[in-house]
This record gives structure tokens, sequence and C-alpha cells, in this order.
């Protein structure tokens, strides 16, 4: 039924029933172009302090529905959203949300890197000197914590200064990802956060999301039906914008309830 | 490579005029400078450095049968070729106009971007390729019968409170031509030139760059300072340097508003002035009445200058482009 690097045993907690402790409501979601929806009427709960991987084939929404959550389509001109989001207290698409509280509560790690035309240093530094986050003569141990914390450090410790598009791809998401941890967030919404990067620096992306989840709930894109696997409690299967499962990532890998799942973790589709 | 016998006909028509249109323009600046600089040397024998310490340039009385000679070149009874005013006008007003549009243009097309309605700003668009179209001559006409007076009545003397800071602002501010004027006449016409640049520049910022900064939860302006200006800001300068050398040669318009000083340098910003360029213009005629023929020298001198200035100005500007630009990418200086 499963193919062989399914048969990994989970890292993640073994929970059969979907979490009910809820950090993440998303309720009759629809992402309109003009007329043509992109995600269509999905309705989700993403459990608190848990890893999510949101998975499905190429154009089949998942990102649409990653940058619903912190209300990035405001920014798409064409864009309209229906249906609503709730983060903890945060009604997401009430009118007098507040986008600054929630974007600094929610981070988001684009499927490009997009470091800033700034130096390394200051690329993680400017949100939380924006949010009055730093302390005063902190910087720069927040910067190398920072660093230390997504294995950058020794390849940029000599160059904070320096131009973060001199760095390789994979070093520039991960600068990212420093520059989105620095705000301390409650959500992380990763879209393929280690899509550009060797085997061994997704290991300690992995093992770092791992940890973050003592304090972050994550939600996390992936082609990478084997890292969603390794890494995920719960499993959320989208196709051409439409929800099609949402399990426990040991009840979609093993057993899942639709025959379309089935065949999307045995390969056969995606 | 392809050898010469390879080459069809065509290629050789192409290459032979690709020889031709890559070396025309060289060309013709080279050509351009010779003559100059030939037309000029007589003048130059005569004034030396007075050309460029001397504030009193006049032709001569050119109706007069008695001559003078210095340095073995013949001018009218009179005649004094000191080209300083002129210098410090066009200097003076080119910087101010820059100092004036650049904050304007892209000040303005950031707002206009980040606030206007998509559609709207298309209309304003044509509005802003309307304003490069006027001619220079209208432009003029327009600062010396309705720009300058309102100014000199209703804005200049507001401005005269800052002579307690800065002393050149003091008054008297005069009937509305002069520096002030000149430089906010020539502004505007600079200013469509780095409008429109800055706006082609705005949509090469790449919007994943802009949407890091927006997911991080900053506002439009943080947005802008940390991530939009570091992608323009090489282009504005290339921009502003175009703009500078726009306000550098203008002369038509300059020549209506600026009150036209021929041997005075201005005390304050709403003295009379005069530039190189309108200087030609407005003596030209009177030169070519000139039996001695200095006068045209003198006026070819004052036109090899400007070459002088505008090539300098150019060759800095790339130099600066070329200083920036090199690193890769742009960084900035935080927040
Ligand atoms: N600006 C846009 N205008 C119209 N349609 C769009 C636009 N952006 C994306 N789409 C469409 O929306 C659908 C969902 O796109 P989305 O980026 O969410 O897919 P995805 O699941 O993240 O894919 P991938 O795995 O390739 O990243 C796709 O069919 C895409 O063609
Ligand atoms: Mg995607």
């Amino acid at each position: 039924m499963s193919a062989g690097y399914l048969s990994v045993p989970a890292g993640a907690v073994h929970q059969q029933e979907l979490s009910t402790d809820t950090a993440i409501r998303v309720n009759d979601l629809s992402v309109l172009v003009g007329q043509k929806a992109l995600v269509d009427n999905v309705s989700l709960t993403f459990p608190h302090k848990r890893i999510t991987a949101i998975v499905g084939p190429t154009g089949s929404g998942k990102t649409t529905v990653l940058r619903a959550i912190n209300r990035m389509h405001d920014h798409t001109p064409g864009f309209s959203v229906k249906g609503d989001v709730t983060i903890g207290d945060i009604d997401v698409y009430s009118p007098d949300a507040n986008l600054r509280v929630l974007r600094r509560r929610v981070g988001m790690l684009f499927q490009r890197a997009n470091p800033f035309p700034q130096s390394i240093q200051d690329n993680i530094l400017i949100a939380p000197k924006a949010h009055g986050m730093v302390p005063k003569n902190g910087s720069r141990d927040l910067c190398e914590s920072l660093l230390q914390e997504v294995g950058l450090w020794n390849a940029v410790k000599d160059r904070l200064g320096g131009s973060p598009f001199m760095l390789s791809g994979g070093q520039q998401q991960l600068l990212c990802l420093a520059r989105m941890l620095a705000l301390q967030p409650d959500v992380a919404l990763l879209d393929e956060p280690t899509s550009a990067l060797d085997p061994g620096t997704t290991e300690h992306i992995e093992s770092l999301l791992k940890g973050l989840r003592e304090k972050v709930t994550i939600l996390i894109v992936t082609h990478n039906l084997a890292q969603a696997l390794r890494i995920s409690d719960e499993v959320v299967f989208l196709m051409a914008g439409k929800l099609v499962e949402h399990a426990t990532a040991n009840k979609f890998f093993h057993d899942a309830a639709d025959e379309r799942s089935r065949e999307y973790v045995s390969g056969r589709i995606g | 490579m392809s050898t010469a016998s390879e080459l069809t006909t065509g290629d050789r028509i192409l290459r032979a005029v690709s020889a031709v249109a890559g070396f025309l323009p060289g060309g013709i600046v080279g050509f351009f400078a010779v003559v100059m600089i030939l037309t000029a040397i007589p003048a130059i024998a005569f004034s030396g450095l007075n050309f460029f310490t001397g504030t009193t340039f006049t032709l001569g009385n050119l109706y007069a049968v008695t001559t003078i000679t210095h340095n073995g070149v013949t001018a009218p009874h009179g005649a004094a070729y000191g080209a300083l005013t002129f210098i410090v006008g066009t200097f003076a007003t080119s910087i101010f106009a820059l100092v004036l549009a650049i904050p304007v243009s892209v000040g303005g097309v950031l707002m206009l971007t980040e606030w206007v309605p998509r559609r709207l700003q298309n209309t304003l668009a044509v509005f802003l390729e309307l304003l490069a179209g006027i001619p220079s001559v209208v432009f003029g006409l327009w600062g010396i019968v309705v720009f300058g007076p309102i100014m000199a009545q209703h804005v200049y003397p507001a401005l005269t409170s800052i002579g307690n800071v800065i002393p050149w602002f003091k008054g008297p501010v005069g009937a509305g031509e002069g520096l002030l004027t000149a430089s906010l006449v020539l502004g505007i016409m600079v200013i469509p030139i780095i409008a429109s640049t800055t706006r082609e520049l705005l949509r090469g910022v790449p919007v994943l760059a802009k949407e890091g900064a927006i997911a991080l939860g900053m506002t439009r302006y943080e947005t802008t300072r940390v991530v939009t200006l570091p992608y323009i800001r090489t282009g504005i300068l290339a921009a502003s340097l175009l703009g500078w050398g726009r306000a550098l040669g203008e002369t038509i318009a300059v020549l209506i508003v600026s009150g036209n000083a021929l041997n005075v340098l201005p005390h304050n910003i709403y003295s009379p002035t005069s530039t190189i360029a309108s200087t030609i213009a407005a003596l030209l005629d009177a030169a070519l009445t000139d039996f001695t023929g200095s006068a045209v020298h003198a006026l070819a001198y004052l036109g090899l200058l400007l070459l002088v200035i505008s090539l300098l100005t150019n060759f800095a500007g790339r130099l600066v482009i070329k200083r920036v630009s090199t690193g890769a990418l742009p960084v900035g200086r935080g927040i």
C-alpha cells in the first residue's frame, strides 16, 4: 500500500484522533480570483502547538490557503477572500483586525527566499526593531542566537554586514527563517521551507521545527511526503482547491479514509 | 567565430552599418568638441583665468572703432569675458532645481503608487507625459506671467523668515524673476524625467521582497524604506543625473524667468541670475555684429564650458552608478 520510505516509523506523536486543542479555525474559506475559486469552501482546524503538514499536488491551493491565514491576499490585486479565520482571540478577517499584531504573531516563510536588500544582520533585526522587541545592546546576541538556531551562524559570522544576496539560495531561505523566528511568533506558516536545502540541513531544520513545536503552532507545506511523515502530527490534503482529507499523520499515511489520499500517498497522483 | 568567407552580403552590410552606428555618437561628440575648442581658442587667449574668476561679461562697445588687444587677440573697446556669474547661475539653478525635483518626484510617485488606485495612476501618468512634452518656451512664459509674480507676492515673503537661519533667504524678494523662480521652473521641467523613471523602477521591485516585509507586520512606510528604496536607489540616481543634464542645458525658459543678470553674482536666492546657456542665447545676436569677431569666440568659450560641464556630470554620474551598483544587489542601511 505504501512506498518503502513510508515504513519509517513516524517521529511525531502517535495520536489517532485529531487534536481538539485548536489554534487556528478556518471556516468556509474561499479564495477567489474574479469568479474562479482557487480555494473552495475549506473548513479546517489547526491544532495548537502541533505540526500540521499541508500536502497536495502542484497548484492544489496549498500556498493560497497559507496566505489566507495572515491575510497576504489583501495585497494581491484581484484576489478576494470569503469565510473566516480565527487565531486564538484574533478574528483575522474582521474589519478592525490589527494586521500589525496579527503578522507579528503569525510568521511566514515564503516558497522562495526573499531576504531584504539590507545587510544580513539587518535582515534579522529590522522587524524586531520595528516592533520594539530588541532590548538595548541586545541586537548582536539576538542575531547570533537566531543564526545559530537555524544553523547559519558559521557560514555568515564573518560577513554580518554583507549582502544576503551573496548567500546561496538555501542559505537565503535559512536567513528568512531566522528573520521570521526573530519575532517569536505563535504561529509559523512555512511554505516548502526545505525544498532548496541539502539532506543534512533539512534534517537540522526538521529537528529545529520539532523543538519549536513546544512553543509554536506550525503549518508546513511540503511536497516531501517522507518529511511530512517524519515531522507532522496532522496532515491536510488538498486537491484542486478543495479539502480532501484532514487526518492524523499516522492515519493519513497508513490508513487514509479517502481513496484519493491513498493514491496520493502511494505516489499514483500528484 | 565565422570567417570572412562565410559572411553573406547581408552580414557585411550589417557589419558596416553597425560599425558606422557605433562610431557615430563618439564621432559627433568629438567633432563638436574640436570645433568648439578651435572657435574658443582666441577667447581663451584673450581672457585667460579671468574667464573663471571675473564677473563682468561685456562684449564692449560694438559701435566704437577703437579696439583693445590682449595676448594677440583683438576685441572691441571695453570688452571683458568673465563668466563666473553664469557658472554660478548654472550650478545654482540646476542644483536647486534637483533639490526640489528629486523629493517631489520620488516622494510623489511613491505616495501615488501606494495610495492611489491603479486606474487613476495611469491617468496621472498621462499627465506626467504631457508635462514632459510642454515646450520650454511655454514654461518660460508661464513662469514670468503667472508663476513668478504669484510666488513673489504670496510665497517668497513667507520664505524670508528662513533668512534668520540661512542668510540667503533674506529679502528683498523682487518681482518674481530670478534664481529661485528659475530653479522652480527648472524643477518642474525636470520632475517628469525623474518621476517617470521612478515609476518604471517601482514596477521592477519584486513583489515577493515587499511581501516579506508585509508578512512581518511592517507598515507601508517601513516596507518602502527597507525594501523598495534600496532596490530603486541607483536608478533614481541615474534619473537625477539625466535631469541634471536637462537643467544644466535648459536655455529658453531660464532666459525668460531668470531676470538675466549680467554682471552681478546673486546676493540672495531671489536675485536675478543668468546661466551659461541662457547667456549664449541672449547675446548671440549682438555677438554676430562684433566686427572683431571676438564676441563669437567668447560665446564659443561659454559653449565649450557648458559642454565640458555636461560631459563631466555625465561621467561622474556613470562612475557613481557603477560604484553603487557593484556588489550584486543593493543593500540599504537598516531602518
Ligand atoms: N495570481 C493568480 N491569478 C490567478 N490564479 C492564480 C494566481 N496565483 C495562483 N493561481 C492559481 O491558484 C492555484 C493554487 O495556487 P497555489 O500557489 O496555492 O498552489 P500550490 O498548491 O501552492 O502549488 P505548488 O505546490 O506548486 O506551490 C493554481 O491553480 C494557480 O494557477
Ligand atoms: Mg505553493
